[in-house]
């Protein structure tokens, strides 16, 4: 009962979502009786696919078998925990979680939205419709998450082991928060096409509504990098898959979407762009999680594809994408400013910064489906992975990383360059910082590059908030304005912090990562550099739903326990799987992360062992990006009170 | 009947290839060290995105010994990585050549970069010859 009531939530929710668009379309309300009900009836959206969608993971609790989705994903004796998780944890299920996400969205706009002109408000409203609609209906006729067996088996097929992991939980709602977050300013962005109003202000509508998603997406990569990092096993935290890619897309024209507004915002210029961006931030977004799906390019994260529904899935994109463009092409405002460039002006710097992201997100668009093209063109297959991608992007990244701090110091409409003796005394600290790190490792020309720009960023941004302390000594002058200043100050030097060290991590780790593998037999002790390790035990279990065996190593250093590790290998009988489960030791400086191997004769196994510096800077790093991105957002709470006070 | 699952479930395990393995690993640190920089580069054909270092398949082992057996015999990097795309073509490379096509995968990036400098110096001449 439970499934079939989820489904008949589901085609009402399409029948209000078609209802709705009707209303807006005539402007006259087509369902009287129910507004009278509910003030708002995309509240009402909301709850019928939340209830739809709890529906599914009851399901998965109960694990009812009859559903198809169940019997193909779920196992009796599958942790509470992943039951749950379970239920985004392939195609429909996530399709559902979409959609669900598109229309909370939804409501939370309209909920925010009061302070702007109707007629706009209904546009864009009526474009996130069009979008919840379109996907609603791909869910509803072609993967349906509530479809029924006539058969049910007396067990499920259970969820991929490698799925089963408590990020299951967390990651790909967060991630989907980000992608879905992006389709307001692409409403926006419509919306503002169809009404042709030009003298609203939608600059604070839209940097609100892309920071949103900036910080979700942030921290949505952020999870999946960690994940693939313990669960892949070879302690890898960005591998250049087609996954990943697509993620990145939107998460870097976002990124420049964030800065230009900044242009629009103070000198009423680059509308068209800003607009442009919102536009394609989204479609990005939708490319490239069906792209993937559609099974059009293989990947290492082919877990949620469907070949047969994926090119249905992918007209159903292109005619959105082909029908925004098309409303940006005949639509969009021409107001031809020639806004005042000059090289101290932190404008120019920002269009170049918008530039290097625009090249970076091509040139990650262009490899992820180069293979693709090849073939379809000229029917010969090649490949496009991390090297092509690090050779690529290092020059761009660098002038990426180079240019930040000089954009973020000079002034708007600056005329005079930042002091040459300054910037070229700051550069020379920077290199002596950078330069120092010989005392750790080796330091080869690109080591030094890389520090270089870490320090030149992170150094930058602390020297920002000097400004803000002046703000504060004279208590009397705090007032709402500053503070919603300091709050955007403290958002930006939050970030570009993080971006430095981000920087600092990607490089160490790539610098002097140590490797060992080798055969070793219980109580017998290897070294790295310093660090002794010794191979105490090996244990066999058998868990709820896997059996494992497990080995413990203990990692000394000066003969002082650091930690012990107990790297796993599981066999999943549901589905004949074994899967590898590396330990990690993260300690300030190093990860320790130790992978066991293939048992040999006797009582020895292969064991490798990687100690990874500085990696942990890399988590920190992105989690001040989007903390930062938080922290701005902080400063629309003042924006509002400001005039109250 | 629980240990003799144990010894089955050990030998099942056991009997998965890892990733590089010790016995494959070269007494020469210089050439291993050029093993690990080409095995980088060279797709696992079985597998689904991997390259063959980080592979738990037996074509990825059998390529690994491969490359290590022809370093051995002094065989270039350029005439090891020529062999392979020889015999399995361009898709064993993650790198694509810089030929043919590819060239255009390459250019493409730093072609658009070009442009939008040359745009906004055209902007910044356009803005300066206004003021």
């Amino acid at each position: 009962m439970v499934s079939e009531f989820g489904h008949f939530l589901l085609i009402s929710a399409f029948c209000l979502n078609l209802g709705l668009i009707a209303n807006y379309l005539t402007r006259k309300p087509v369902f009287w009786g129910l507004v009278v009900l509910f003030n708002r009836l995309e509240s009402l959206l909301l709850t019928l696919l939340a209830i739809s969608f709890l529906f599914l993971i009851i399901s998965f609790i109960t694990s009812d078998f009859s559903v198809k989705l169940v019997a193909n994903n779920s196992h009796s004796l599958k942790p509470i925990l992943y039951k749950v998780a379970g239920a985004w944890g392939n195609h429909e299920g996530s399709m559902l979680l979409w959609v669900l996400i598109l229309s909370l969205y939804l409501f939370l706009f309209q909920l925010s939205s009061n302070n702007y002109p109707k007629e706009l408000v209904r546009n864009i409203l009526l474009v996130q419709l069009s979008i919840i609609a379109l996907f609603l209906f791909y869910l509803l006729f072609l993967s349906n998450p509530f479809e029924r067996l006539n058969f049910p088996p007396l067990n499920g097929q259970d969820l991929n082991p490698i799925l089963q992991d408590v990020l299951l939980v967390a990651h790909p709602p967060i991630l989907y928060l980000g992608y879905l977050g992006l389709s307001i300013p692409f409403s926006i962005a419509i919306g503002l096409l169809l009404t042709n109003d030009n003298t609203t202000n939608i600059v604070k509508l839209i940097r609100f509504w892309a920071l949103v998603p900036f910080v979700f997406l942030t921290l949505g990569i952020l999870l999946g990098s960690i994940w693939a990092y313990y669960e892949l096993g070879w302690g890898g935290w960005w591998f250049w898959d087609p996954v990943e890619n697509v993620s990145l897309l939107p998460w870097l024209l976002n990124l420049a979407l964030i800065h230009s507004i900044l242009i629009l915002e103070r000198r009423s210029s680059l509308l068209n762009w800003t607009i442009l961006l919102c536009i394609m931030g989204f479609s990005f977004s939708m490319i490239g999680t069906f792209i993937v799906r559609s099974g059009l390019i293989t990947s290492v994260h082919a877990f949620a594809n469907d070949p047969s529904r994926g090119l249905f899935i992918l007209l159903i994109i292109f005619v959105a994408i082909t029908t925004s463009l098309s409303i940006y092409i005949f639509k969009r405002p021409n107001t031809v400013s020639v806004m005042k460039l000059n090289f101290a002006s932190r404008e120019l710097w920002i269009l170049v910064q918008n530039l290097t992201l625009l090249v970076i997100t091509v040139i990650v668009f262009l490899g992820t489906i180069w293979p693709f093209i090849i073939e379809v063109l000229l029917n010969e297959q090649v490949s496009v992975g991390e090297p092509f991608y690090e050779i690529s992007l290092l020059p761009f990244a660098v002038i990426f990383a180079f240019m930040l701090p000089i954009a973020s110091k000079v002034a708007w409409k600056g005329k005079n360059f930042v002091d040459i003796k300054k910037l070229l005394s700051s550069i020379l600290i920077c290199s002596g910082v950078s330069a120092s790190g010989f005392l750790i490792g080796t330091l080869s020309p690109l080591t030094f590059i890389g520090f270089f720009l870490a320090s030149w960023v992170c150094l930058s941004s602390i020297l920002e908030l000097i400004p803000l302390f002046q703000f504060y000594f004279p208590v009397s002058t705090i007032t709402k304005r500053s503070l919603l200043v300091n709050f955007r100050l403290i958002g930006r030097t939050c970030s570009h912090f993080g971006f430095g060290l981000l920087i600092f991590g990607v490089t160490a780790v790539s610098s002097w990562e140590k490797e060992d593998i080798r055969n070793i037999e219980v109580g017998e002790s290897f070294y790295i550099t310093s660090y002794e390790i010794i191979f105490k035990n090996i244990d066999y279990s058998v868990e709820k739903n896997f059996k494992k065996v497990s080995g413990s190593f203990e990692v000394m250093h000066n003969k002082k326990l650091v930690g012990t590790l107990y790297p796993e290998k599981r066999l999943y009988p549901s589905r004949n799987e074994v899967t590898t489960e590396a330990s990690i030791k993260p300690t300030l400086l190093n990860d320790f992360y130790i992978v066991l191997g293939n048992k040999l004769d006797g009582n020895a196994w292969v064991v490798r062992t990687y100690i990874k510096p500085f990696i942990s800077f890399i988590w920190f790093g992105v989690t001040l990006i989007a903390l930062g991105g938080f922290v701005t957002l902080l400063s629309f709470a003042s924006y509002r009170n400001r005039f109250t006070v | 009947m629980k240990y003799f699952f144990f010894i089955l479930f050990a030998f099942f395990i056991a009997s998965r290839a890892l990733a590089v393995e010790p016995s494959e690993i070269l007494g020469n640190p210089q050439l291993e060290d050029r093993a690990r920089k080409l095995s980088s580069n060279i797709r696992c054909l079985v597998c689904q995105n991997e390259n063959i270092d980080s592979s738990d398949s037996e074509f990825a082992k059998d390529i690994r010994l491969f490359i290590r057996d022809q370093l051995i015999e002094g065989r270039s990097d350029r005439e090891i990585e020529n062999f392979l795309v020889s015999k399995y073509g361009t898709y064993i490379l993650f790198k694509p050549k810089f030929a043919g096509y590819n060239i255009f995968l390459y250019l493409f990036g730093p072609f658009i970069f070009i442009l939008g400098i040359s745009t906004i110096f055209f902007l910044f001449l356009k803005s300066k010859r206004g003021s």
